[in-house]
């Protein structure tokens, strides 16, 4: 039985939040903690990982530098402010157009969706990564945002909703109709894609 | 296949044919980077969040003086059931200096965001006495041990005797609840296990002296101290309220072991003072509290329940209940309503006290009264595995799981505030101070604050006189 006197985890990482704008040993532990999770993010949204080591890199360096400025209290806190701070990254990396082009030349690599995993969403059509990456690269640079946050970083819609200062409600709707303009885009693509695009807004 | 969109999607990203473990080269290298960073920063003033000042929020918000005091008696009945199970503490030879401390005074600032610093000073006689004077002359007395705490208001020269009845049995006999026993709790506790608890800050200078800062993780209510280097004795310590608006309190200037006159803590009322007396229920609260008070905050807001559960929202509908109130022709409340008035924080009081793990949530925001299906507050009891989920028709019914509803908010708990149990038994304090820390004394927030005068308070009812039924 949990002891109600006894601080939880939570409570003391909250803790670990508030020494590490000052303790470097505590900031350590907190990198220990964020660093697979935001390189992960990175990496997915990316693909390429060399260039989603650099992002993780600079993410990092930006906390470091701007920790004693934050006037978060608590892991939640931290956690938004991270993968904003990711999120921002990651977009300003896909505003390249070279990026872009590698993201969808390492899409091509991966070649064709596992037929277990697209075919409850895309019935019998065959799906290919660089299409998905494709679609989703069209798309306004906040459904594209929602939708990594989601599935790339595994956020739930209130943390999203604090990374991308929204509303949980709001952010379940656009969520929904960003995953439903994917959908339609990937039935519609039927042509292997050879140049990449760029995000919209 | 599944039903749920977002599950399909997750099925498809999570097949990404991607390995995500970062290289073990780039991470190491990459934390020296960040490390070296956060070295190179210049050190942040330290931020540390307490809960404990709920009063000094009170104290420092623009509310009404009347409504300060009643938040403030309904927070000294929490400290009395709060405490109830606490141990007496043994004495460490290492914090005796402190521990043994019979008289202390301190200097307190605290800053509600957006308002202009707030200043009181505190002195402290053991075993329970506490008097807090405020700009202006207010001046707070009070005896937790004898359920008393009187306000004094020079400029009108009326005196506010709260009287806290039904406290738990034994209460009186206890421990007495007070700063200083609840220093030595922390600094138990920080020593039972001090790799973990205790994080040097390191030196610096601090008006012209050599302090040593420690942040104290005896979570969930950590707070930062900063000691003179020389005398060991604490010289600042910082902490912050977590509940909005955020204020920050650093009391400093501590003097320990200096002469103070008994009278100075005397709860017998001045001469010339016009006395009220109002009783507190110091019973613990219950679920019913709880109702009573959104009712109650329901009839004073066209059936609209709060917006929160907080100090900020118990502070406006105290305002919004005594607007609605028959005052007399001096725009006083009597003692009567003074005590209806009370049932508000007391139901708030209700949450606060709830245990750490009671995953206690409000989503009352925008709710009205009478919405059957609307859930505006879910816990779990102690030793329960069912949820409590409170209705805006003011029903309850249990649940096996929480509700999902979008703009819950997670409550903080009194019980969060409080120390936690030592991870260890007493008999292993004495043997290992902690590896970082000097010989100091942890601190808390002080538990008992002063009602402040309102900053602007443009028709401040008080309390009419004297009472016979109260007496």
């Amino acid at each position: 039985m949990t002891d109600p006197d006894q601080p939880d985890e939570t409570a003391l990482l909250d803790d670990l939040v508030l020494a590490a704008r000052t303790d470097r040993k505590a900031f350590g532990r907190l990198f220990d903690r964020f660093h697979p999770p935001v390189f992960a993010y990175c990496l997915r949204r990316l693909l390429v990982r060399a260039v989603a080591e650099d992002v993780t890199s600079e993410v990092f360096l930006q906390v470091a530098a701007h920790i004693a400025d934050f006037s978060g209290v608590c892991l939640e806190d931290f956690r938004r402010w991270l993968f904003r701070i990711a999120t921002n990254q990651i977009n300003a990396q896909l505003r390249q157009s070279i990026r872009r082009r590698e993201l969808l030349e390492a899409a091509v690599q991966m070649g064709v969706v596992k037929e277990a995993a697209s075919t409850p969403l895309l019935a019998d059509k065959p799906a290919r990564w660089d299409e998905v990456y494709q679609a989703l690269g069209e798309m306004a640079q906040r459904e594209q945002s929602i939708i990594s946050l989601k599935f790339f970083a595994g956020l739930q819609h209130e943390q999203i909703a604090a990374v991308l200062e929204m509303k949980p409600g709001a952010v379940r709707v656009a969520l929904s109709r960003a995953l439903d303009k994917l959908r339609e885009r990937l039935l519609e693509s039927d042509a292997p894609s050879q140049s990449p695009t760029g995000g919209g807004n | 296949m599944t039903n749920n969109p977002n599950e399909n999607w997750e099925n498809l990203f999570a097949s990404l044919p991607l390995d995500t473990t970062p290289r073990d080269q780039h991470r190491a290298r990459l934390k020296e980077q960040v490390e070296k960073t956060h070295a190179a920063q210049p050190m942040a003033p330290a931020r540390n969040h307490t809960l404990k000042n709920i009063g000094i929020y009170l104290m420092t918000h623009r509310a009404p003086q009347w409504t300060a005091a009643a938040i403030i008696v309904a927070c000294l009945t929490a400290f009395f059931i709060t405490n109830r199970s606490r141990p007496a503490l043994a004495l460490d030879d290492v914090i005796n200096t402190i521990m043994n401390a019979k008289t202390a005074r301190y200097d307190t600032i605290a800053q509600v965001e957006g308002q202009p610093p707030q200043k009181f000073t505190t002195y402290f006689m053991a075993p329970n006495h506490f008097r807090q004077e405020l700009v202006g002359g207010f001046i707070n007395i009070s005896d937790l041990a004898a359920g008393k705490i009187m306000s004094l208001d020079p400029n009108t020269k009326r005196a506010t005797v709260f009287n806290m009845v039904n406290m738990p049995a034994g209460a009186k006999d206890k421990k007495p609840a007070n700063h200083f026993e609840m220093l030595r709790e922390r600094l138990r506790q920080v020593q039972a296990d001090p790799d973990k608890n205790a994080v040097s800050l390191g030196e610096k200078e601090l008006d012209g002296r050599t302090v040593v800062g420690f942040r104290f993780n005896v979570a969930p209510a950590p707070m930062t101290i900063w000691a003179d280097a020389q005398t060991k004795l604490p010289y600042r310590i910082e902490t912050n309220v977590l509940v909005p608006p955020r204020v920050e309190v650093v009391m400093t200037n501590y003097e320990f072991n200096l002469d103070l006159d008994e009278s100075l803590f005397s709860l017998d009322v001045p001469a010339g003072y016009e006395e009220s007396s109002i009783d507190v229920d110091a019973s613990p609260p219950s679920e019913k509290d709880l109702i009573t008070a959104l009712r109650l905050c329901c009839e004073v807001s066209e059936g609209e329940f709060p917006k929160g559960l907080d100090v900020a929202s118990t502070t406006t509908y105290l305002a919004k209940y005594v607007k609605k109130l028959s005052l007399g022709k001096d725009g006083q409340l009597t003692a009567n309503q003074m005590k209806q008035m009370l049932r508000i924080p007391r139901g708030f009081l209700f949450v606060t006290l709830l245990p750490a793990n009671s995953d206690a949530h409000y989503a009352g925001a925008g709710a009205k009264s009478g919405q059957a299906e609307r859930v505006v507050f879910w816990y779990k009891p102690a030793k329960s595995k069912k949820y409590r989920v409170l209705y805006a028709d003011f029903t309850v019914r249990e649940s096996e799981t929480a509700p999902d509803v979008a703009n819950a908010v997670k409550l903080p708990t009194m019980q969060l505030m409080q120390p936690a149990a030592p991870a260890k038994p007493p008999a292993a304090v004495t043997t290992k101070p902690p590896a970082t820390a000097p010989a100091v004394a942890p601190a808390v927030a002080p538990a008992v604050v002063p009602a402040k005068p309102p900053a602007v308070a443009p028709k401040t009812p008080s309390i009419k006189g004297k009472q016979p039924n109260n007496k």
